[in-house]
């Protein structure tokens, strides 16, 4: 879906709010502590070596609490259904596959809030983040802190083992996911979307061209 | 021919193997596969996909 230039300047002033302000900062918090957990995960196996354990350690146990806290605000406070993947998901995937393939003429119907591929990413990067902190819980039991004492014998070394192959692959997947997140946010015609998770709003225009307006009702707040 | 180790063991004092993880070998191949996948990406905006209000 790209954004099309307009000369309405009005529909250009008028903003909409697509991320407020606790998601954003949730967002953002969350790609430092997924970028410090991947730096100090890889860059060691790399071979440069330094004292990674403690900094990954809590930026692991930062991760946990902000995503438990997200995971709270989007039961209790959000908008669960915009989430959720429908039949009209289905819908508009099969009509992008067919203008994909020019075999129809029609563009796709406009998603709401989130289109399928974003509910897709948004939905299988989670499972992954939660593998990572789950399996990470269990492995802070393999390390000294000023609030616990380490117990490498909770486990048997078999089930060590798993729970090292759950998480070395969970990291690797969230590396090579992260890449693509990287790229698609940095393609000119999703700009408008990474600025609306830098600031907050995307213009009505651009809520206009990119969504279903019956899928996807805006609040009147138009606070930023 | 370039082989891949699935995994990283480690052998105790009686010869039995232990699992310690996943190889780190496949972090390329993760890496390789998002490289892929972009670039196969690029190359379909660039040449394939439809554009908005294009003619049919």
């Amino acid at each position: 879906m790209n954004s099309q230039p307009t000369q309405n300047t009005e529909d250009n002033a008028k903003k909409v709010v697509r991320h407020k302000l606790p998601d954003r900062i949730y967002h953002w918090t969350m790609a430092l502590t997924v970028i410090v957990l991947l730096v100090t995960a890889f860059l060691p196996i790399a071979g440069l070596k330094f004292p990674w354990v403690t900094v990954h350690w809590i930026a692991g146990v930062i991760l946990g609490v902000i995503v438990f806290i997200h995971i709270v605000r989007a039961l209790i406070w959000q908008e669960r259904a915009a989430m959720n993947i429908g039949l009209s998901d289905i819908k508009h995937a099969l009509q992008a596959f067919k203008w994909v393939l020019r075999t129809s003429k029609q563009p796709p119907d406009r998603p709401g809030k989130y289109p399928l591929l974003q509910k897709l990413y948004h939905h299988g990067i989670a499972v992954i983040v939660l593998v990572l902190i789950g399996t990470g819980g269990v492995m802070l039991a393999k390390i000294d802190t000023p609030f616990w004492q380490r117990n490498p014998y909770m486990l048997s070394a078999e089930n060590w083992g798993y729970i090292y192959v759950l998480h070395d692959l969970a990291s690797m997947a969230v590396l090579a996911l992260l890449m693509i997140h990287i790229y698609f946010a940095i393609r000119p015609e999703k700009l408008w979307i990474t600025r609306s998770m830098i600031l907050g709003w995307i213009t009505n225009q651009e809520y206009k061209d990119n969504h279903d307006p019956d899928a996807w009702v805006i609040e009147t707040d138009k606070s930023k | 021919m370039i082989e891949v180790e699935l995994f990283r063991v480690s052998k105790n004092a009686w010869g039995q193997e232990t699992l310690l993880g996943v190889s780190w070998d496949l972090t390329w191949v993760f890496i390789g596969a998002a490289l892929l996948f972009i670039l196969v990406h690029i190359i379909y905006k660039w040449l394939l996909a439809p554009k908005a209000g294009e003619p049919q």
